[in-house]
């Protein structure tokens, strides 16, 4: 039986630098697939943000499973849910190691 | 009646059509029809961009007269002679592209209708934000060395924009190694003198390494040969460029991100010292870019 691809992670955040990636934890990653399942339909798209500093983090588990969380929507493909807590969101944040992101450049999020 | 709808979407390929007849074409143009005329300095027809640019409806049999014979549908308005107004259905695009709506039978492409329907939304985002980035024609050059504003060359969705960054796009110099390769798109990489800290002391002199030269006189002015950037810092986290145009404003692209002529606060930028920069708080100075003697790896 072939394993399933570990799940990725980004923070959109830099301009010049590479934005930071990381693995994430399976059980991290089942966890946020749970919680996608129960977010509530919303026809909003994520708001658009601001050009520069943090815009966003994903979560790619591979064959179309890729997830956008910002400012309280998660939107994967075509289909946004509302998360007003922004739990996906920082849960995510939350599973990146220890030091990999700037905290002040997370200020407001 | 029959309507013949074109979505004018390609520019390559030929564009697909669809024909309704009789209840379906009366009930669309019923929808389609004129409501209120357009604000000035509302969205023009969008026939000049890339992607979709709207339905050009042809009443082929039995034309009504509130119509004409050709018309365009975009953003919820219709375009026609003498006719920029919005619709009666501001809906109306939606419902086309539905997965209930006439495009549905539109077999171009895998999926033809959910790929539609996330161009219209693009569309939509393009006439909100028309009026604030509209350029006021005509104007003068300021900067007659300075690179044009290409947003669409740059913003490609694919290896223009993923991997060149703020310092690609500010050199005017596409290298497609941006998290690609090791030291794409940093300052210093191409020139064996990268940037050890993230501090203009280390950023700026890396950059003149790679060809960059240091301007700090230039108090926003144009330099006679080449173009001006403005490097900033994020301090300990990050740098970022921006370039001024032609036109005497500035721009940059934010990392893979599209290219954009405003800061964070959603102005034009008539001088970066003064721009919205978020966390990049540092002004480190100008420089000059002398187009071809610079290399980035």
């Amino acid at each position: 039986m072939s394993r399933a691809r570990p799940c990725t992670a980004s923070v959109l955040l830099y301009s010049g630098r590479p934005d930071p990636q990381w693995q994430v934890p399976a059980a991290a990653a089942r966890d946020l697939r749970q919680l996608w399942q129960q977010l509530q339909d919303t026809k909003t798209s994520p708001p658009r943000p601001p050009p520069l500093g943090y815009r966003g983090c994903t979560l790619d588990c591979g064959e179309g499973a890729r997830w956008f969380a910002y400012a309280g929507v998660v939107a994967m493909d075509d289909i946004c849910r509302l998360d007003p807590d922004r739990s996906f969101e920082r849960r995510l944040l939350k599973s990146a190691p220890p030091g990999l992101i700037p905290p002040a450049s997370l200020a407001g999020c | 009646m029959t309507l013949r709808i074109t979505v004018d979407i390609f520019s390559g390929r030929p564009n697909p059509t669809v024909e309704l007849d009789g209840k379906k074409a009366r009930d669309f143009v019923q929808r389609a029809k004129p409501a209120k005329a357009l604000k000035r300095g509302a969205m023009p027809s969008p026939e000049y961009r890339l992607g979709y640019r709207g339905l050009i409806v042809e009443q082929i049999r039995a034309p009504i007269r509130a119509l004409p014979r050709t018309f365009r549908i975009a953003a919820g308005a219709v375009y026609g002679p003498e006719l920029a107004h919005t619709i009666a259905d501001p809906e109306l695009e939606e419902f086309f592209a539905g997965p209930q709506g006439p495009a549905a039978k539109i077999k171009v492409l895998p999926d033809f209708s959910r790929f539609l329907t996330r161009q219209l939304r693009q569309l939509k985002e393009f006439d909100e934000d028309f009026e604030r980035h509209r350029e006021h024609w005509p104007h003068r050059p300021r900067c007659l060395c300075a690179p044009l504003y290409e947003p669409a060359w740059w913003n490609d969705g694919g290896q223009k924009q993923w991997h060149n960054n703020c310092y690609n796009y500010a050199s005017n110099h596409r290298t497609d190694t941006f998290r690609l390769t090791p030291g794409g798109g940093q300052p210093g990489a191409a020139s064996g003198a990268m940037y050890t800290a993230l501090t203009c002391a280390a950023v700026g002199p890396a950059a003149m390494s790679d060809g960059l030269i240091a301007n700090p006189a230039a108090h926003n002015r144009c330099p006679k040969e080449g173009h001006l950037v403005a490097l900033v810092i994020a301090p300990g986290i990050d740098f970022h460029w921006y370039r001024k145009g032609r036109n005497g404003l500035w721009t940059h692209k934010p990392g893979s991100t599209p290219v954009t002529n405003i800061d964070n606060s959603g102005h034009l930028i008539p001088d970066p010292r003064t721009a919205n920069r978020g966390m990049y708080t540092n002004f480190c100075t100008f420089m000059t870019v002398m187009h071809g003697h610079i290399k980035i790896a």
